[in-house]
């Protein structure tokens, strides 16, 4: 069953000599509880695609369905509510805010959706991803590596339909990086999740269902 | 050494280029920055040049003025006077006894027709009165009379006496279309041989050589030693008070001024240091970033400080064009370009340094960012807490909102305080206008007491015999007047107030005219507290025949001598049978309160003026100021913003979120100003009746201060809404990697 799907979604920045095309034309589609890797070179437009997934930015061309609605026809309001219900986003420079803890940052998107956090659940992914300890400190003195898996825990928290990570474990070292992604794969598993990561570590992107290629805006390898 | 340079010079280069680059990227804040600039510049400017206007302005009004005035002259005094050097222009006149007709008051004057350099109302139309028989008036004057204003018409005039003399009009005089006393000029052979005119002597009015240069004092000694060689006695040298007193530039003017220039510039270094430091604390990971890549402490202030100059030159020049402006418009005829391009540099150089001040604190900030800073993002950095000490709190946007406000103290407070000073400032401008109510202000004098004055007629006064006595032995402001215009439905209360006319002889006045008044027993104690002078026994000043001398001081204008504790004055008076003569000793003497008022109502009204201009731009000043605070806030705080949103945060409840934060700003401020403001603004009433200001009563300007709560509690409702609708002119990627 399609849970994800893009059909030829373009992204131009810019206009004239300076368009830059960050995405030409992308078809692709994800089933519900698959592993998707995205690899390809820097530049080459993984970060864009990952927004249009996510309903973080509007396609310049196509569309982008999640669950057979499409995005671009939801009103802005509509969007960010369904966005923080069904998608848990891992960004790549993690969006942490420094005004809340640890802890708080996690359930964020609970608390704004009006929700009681589900506190043993959340516990347990802290504990998981060795957070223990920091729940009551304030995200700016961590460390990177720290950081991403806050980020982590703050998208797996409110249990969404997909989980969108951009590179999240850019900033682990590898054994961490293992532990990581059993989880994440545990939680796709337990709750029939779907997970699309961007990664550039070839040893993560192995452990994926489906690894899709990316250059200058185009799919490449399906 | 010679590469040294070199690097500093690129250095300098590439400070430029960034101040310019930064410039050009945070628009919203430069426009705050520019808005403060220009209004305390040009608030200044204004101040200063319309004051600058005024001057100039009374100085052209005086130069075709009269310096001097000497009056009751007799032939030989005036052939003295003409054939003084030191008198550059001379131009005789008369005065008559004025009368009354048809409840105006009408002056029969005589001057001559050629007064230039000294200006006079002149004729109009028609020509100036030839012989005896023709007379110049205002057309008012026929309005008057009932007559249509043309020329050859025939005016009978009634005097004094009750004689009635026809005269043809020739002509029309200048102005006067708004006036109670109306001129009647006649003939130079009127003047000499009619008979309103004939024994009226005639009074010279004097322009003196060099009097402009000279002081105060050295331009009174020199008209008084012009009067003493020609023989003129020093009460009937009655000089331009106008003229003289410019002599002296105000000294309590140029005090008010500079004070209040010192207030508006210190409102500025809080407004200016506020919104960069709202900027540099927005900043902090650029700054970092760039220590990371090898700027020095040193360059990073540099960079603050290139910035605040653009900003305060680009701000002071359209602040003070608009000044000039404004500045001419108010007082056109007082517009000089020597006075409006220094006082300009001078504006310009304070508000230079005043940014200099501001810009101080948030540049050593920038530079004291560490290059490990600029990894994470931390408007936050300024609170060293690292744990929050409770686990869990609702995050509902208004909880966030408190938390915001906590995290980040002494921001919040230094927003507090910014919003403060303007809101007591508005506070105190407000109390100003509505203490000094019109009615209050108008009620000077014996109004201040009550809405009618019931006196003698002034016609009677001049012709009764024995003039105000010979009204008072038959006084019709009797007790049975009084009762009855006390039984008349809604008057209040009825005050009475005596005097009588004597004469009397002290020193070189002789059977000079004045009034005696009487005091009681029950008022002896304010008689006492107004005592400048001496000191008196209410039994004993009945016994040995004392008496208090009132207004020692114009005594000593006019006469040049006081009153002298102890001496004997020689005072007769119309006892109502006889003509009796009495000698009283003085035993003490009093300058009053409204004689007080009278010398300094001038110098007040200038003050007053200038206060109430400069509350009503004060008021704009602070809520530019808090629209100003509360928009640099929301946009140097974009990318936060973003960030919530970009976890879930929907736009409603970004919104509350802000909302809640200006609510929180808004109380803080309105404590802030409720209590300061108000003590600001009794303090300011308390001054100012403390310095004769007795019109002055204190209220609290409940409306405005209402209004102001509104502005306060709905700017950030709509700021709010317009910064998000704004925020989605960009998509929430771009915004999330886009720094202000
Ligand atoms: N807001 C933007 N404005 C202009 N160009 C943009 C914008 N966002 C992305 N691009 C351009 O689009 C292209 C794709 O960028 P994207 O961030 O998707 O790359 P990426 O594959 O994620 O790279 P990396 O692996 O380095 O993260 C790049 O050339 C980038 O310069
Ligand atoms: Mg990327």
């Amino acid at each position: 069953m399609k849970i994800l799907e893009t059909k030829n979604v373009k992204k131009y920045y810019g206009n004239g000599d300076n368009c830059v095309k960050a995405l030409d034309g992308v078809d692709l589609s994800v089933d519900k509880g698959e592993l998707l890797a995205i690899v390809g070179t820097s530049g080459s437009g993984k970060s864009t695609l990952l927004h249009m997934l996510g309903g973080l930015d509007i396609p310049t061309e196509g569309s982008v369905m999640i669950n057979g609605k499409e995005l671009s026809k939801m009103k802005e309001e509509q969007l960010t509510i369904f966005r923080r219900r069904q998608i848990g986003f891992v960004f790549q420079n993690y969006n942490l805010v420094p005004m809340l803890n640890v802890y708080e940052n996690i359930v964020l998107p609970l608390e704004l959706d009006g929700n009681k956090p589900d506190r043993k659940y959340v516990h347990g992914i802290i504990d998981l991803l060795h957070l223990k300890g920091t729940e009551t400190r304030f995200t700016n003195g961590l460390s990177g590596g720290q950081q991403q898996r806050v980020a982590i825990a703050r998208a797996l928290a409110s249990k969404p339909a997909i989980i969108l990570a951009d590179e999240p474990t850019g900033n682990l070292d590898s054994k961490t990086s293992q532990e990581v992604l059993g989880l994440l794969k545990m939680s796709i598993k337990k709750f029939g999740q779907t997970l699309v990561m961007i990664t550039h570590n070839n040893e993560i992107a192995q452990l994926a269902d489906r690894i899709i290629r990316i250059e200058d805006g185009r799919i490449c390898e399906g | 050494m010679k590469r040294r340079e070199k690097i500093k010079n690129n250095n300098k280069r590439i400070i430029g280029h960034l101040a310019a680059r930064s410039l050009r990227t945070s628009k919203t804040r430069n426009i705050f920055i520019l808005l403060t600039i220009a209004l305390s510049v040009g608030l200044l400017g204004v101040m200063t040049l319309a004051y600058s206007g005024t001057v100039v302005e009374r100085n052209k009004e005086i130069s075709v003025m009269q310096h001097v005035i000497y009056e009751n002259l007799a032939d030989p005094q005036i052939k003295a006077l003409e054939n003084t050097k030191k008198i550059d222009f001379l131009t005789l006149a008369k005065l008559g006894q004025g009368f009354e007709i048809n409840g105006g008051m009408v002056r029969p004057v005589y001057y001559e027709e050629i007064t230039e350099p000294i200006q006079t109302n002149s004729i109009c139309e028609g020509t100036y009165p030839q012989n005896i028989h023709e007379i110049a008036v205002n057309r008012s004057f026929m309005n008057l009379m009932g007559l249509s204003a043309s020329i050859g018409e025939t005016v009978s005039l009634t005097f004094l006496d009750g004689e009635s003399e026809a005269f043809v009009v020739a002509g029309f005089l200048e102005g006067g279309e708004v006036t109670k006393v109306y001129p009647v000029l006649f003939s130079k052979e009127y003047a000499e041989a009619g008979s309103q005119l004939k024994d009226i002597p005639y009074q010279a009015l004097c322009r003196i050589q060099g009097a402009e240069k000279q002081s105060e004092q050295a331009f009174l000694e020199t008209i008084r030693t012009i009067g003493a060689d020609a023989g003129v006695e020093r009460k009937n040298i009655n000089e331009n008070n106008n003229f003289s007193s410019s002599l002296t530039m105000s000294a309590i003017d140029v005090l008010v001024i500079a004070g209040v220039g010192v207030g508006i510039l210190l409102v500025s270094v809080l407004v200016v240091y506020s919104v960069f430091y709202l900027s540099v604390a927005g900043r902090i990971q650029q700054y970092g970033q760039l220590r990371t890549l090898g700027a020095t402490k040193r360059q990073i202030k540099a960079l603050v400080n290139r910035e605040g100059i653009i900003l305060c030159i680009a701000g002071a020049v359209s602040g003070l064009l608009i000044a000039w402006l404004i500045a001419y418009c108010i007082k056109p005829q007082g517009w000089n370009w020597e006075h409006t391009l220094i006082l300009s540099l001078v504006i310009f150089l304070a508000d230079l340094i005043t940014v200099f001040v501001s810009i101080r604190k948030p540049a050593k900030l920038a530079a004291s960012v560490s290059a490990i800073e600029a990894s994470g993002f931390s408007q936050y950095r300024q609170n060293g807490e690292k744990e929050s000490k409770k686990i869990l709190r609702k995050l509902t946007p208004l909880n966030l909102a408190v938390m915001s406000a906590m995290r980040n103290r002494k921001k919040t407070l230094l927003t507090m305080i910014s919003l403060g000073v303007g809101g007591v400032l508005l506070l105190t401008g407000a109390a100003f206008i509505v203490s000094m109510t019109p009615e209050d202000y108008s009620r000077q004098g014996f109004y201040q007491w009550g809405e009618f004055v019931i006196n003698y007629d002034y016609n009677a006064t001049q012709t009764v015999e024995n003039g105000n006595v010979g009204i008072q032995m038959n006084n019709p402001l009797n007790d049975e007047l009084i009762a009855s215009i006390q039984g008349i439905n809604g008057v209040k209360d009825v005050l009475s107030f005596n005097k009588t006319q004597i004469s009397y002889d002290y020193k070189d006045e002789i059977n000079a005219t004045d009034s005696l008044a009487p005091f009681t027993r029950e008022n002896q104690e304010n008689v006492k507290d107004a005592l400048a002078e001496g000191s008196f026994d209410y039994d004993e000043m009945i016994a040995k025949d004392e008496i208090l001398i009132a207004n020692n001081t114009v005594a000593d204008e006019i006469f040049g001598w006081k009153f002298e504790m102890g001496d004997i004055v020689t005072i007769r008076y119309f006892n109502g049978v006889e003509e009796v003569e009495k000698e009283f000793t003085i035993v003490g003497s009093m300058d009053t309160l409204s004689e007080q008022l009278i010398l300094d109502k001038t110098s007040f009204t200038l003050l007053n003026k200038m206060i109430l201009g400069l509350s009503i731009f004060i008021i704009g000043f602070s809520l530019i100021n808090l629209i100003n605070t509360l928009i640099t806030n929301i946009v140097s705080r974009r990318q936060e913003f973003s960030m919530l949103q970009s976890i879930g945060m929907s736009n409603r409840q970004l919104m509350r979120m802000i909302q809640g934060e200006g609510l929180i700003l808004a109380l803080g401020n309105l404590v802030i100003t409720l209590i300061l403001g108000t003590g600001a603004g009794y303090l300011m009433v308390y001054l100012l009746r403390s310095v004769g200001a007795t019109y002055m009563h204190y209220r609290f300007p409940s409306w405005y201060f209402m209004g102001y709560v509104l502005v306060t509690l709905l700017v950030p409702v709509f700021v709010s809404g317009a910064s998000v609708r704004a925020f989605h002119k960009a998509s929430l990627v771009d915004r999330l990697r886009k720094m202000e």
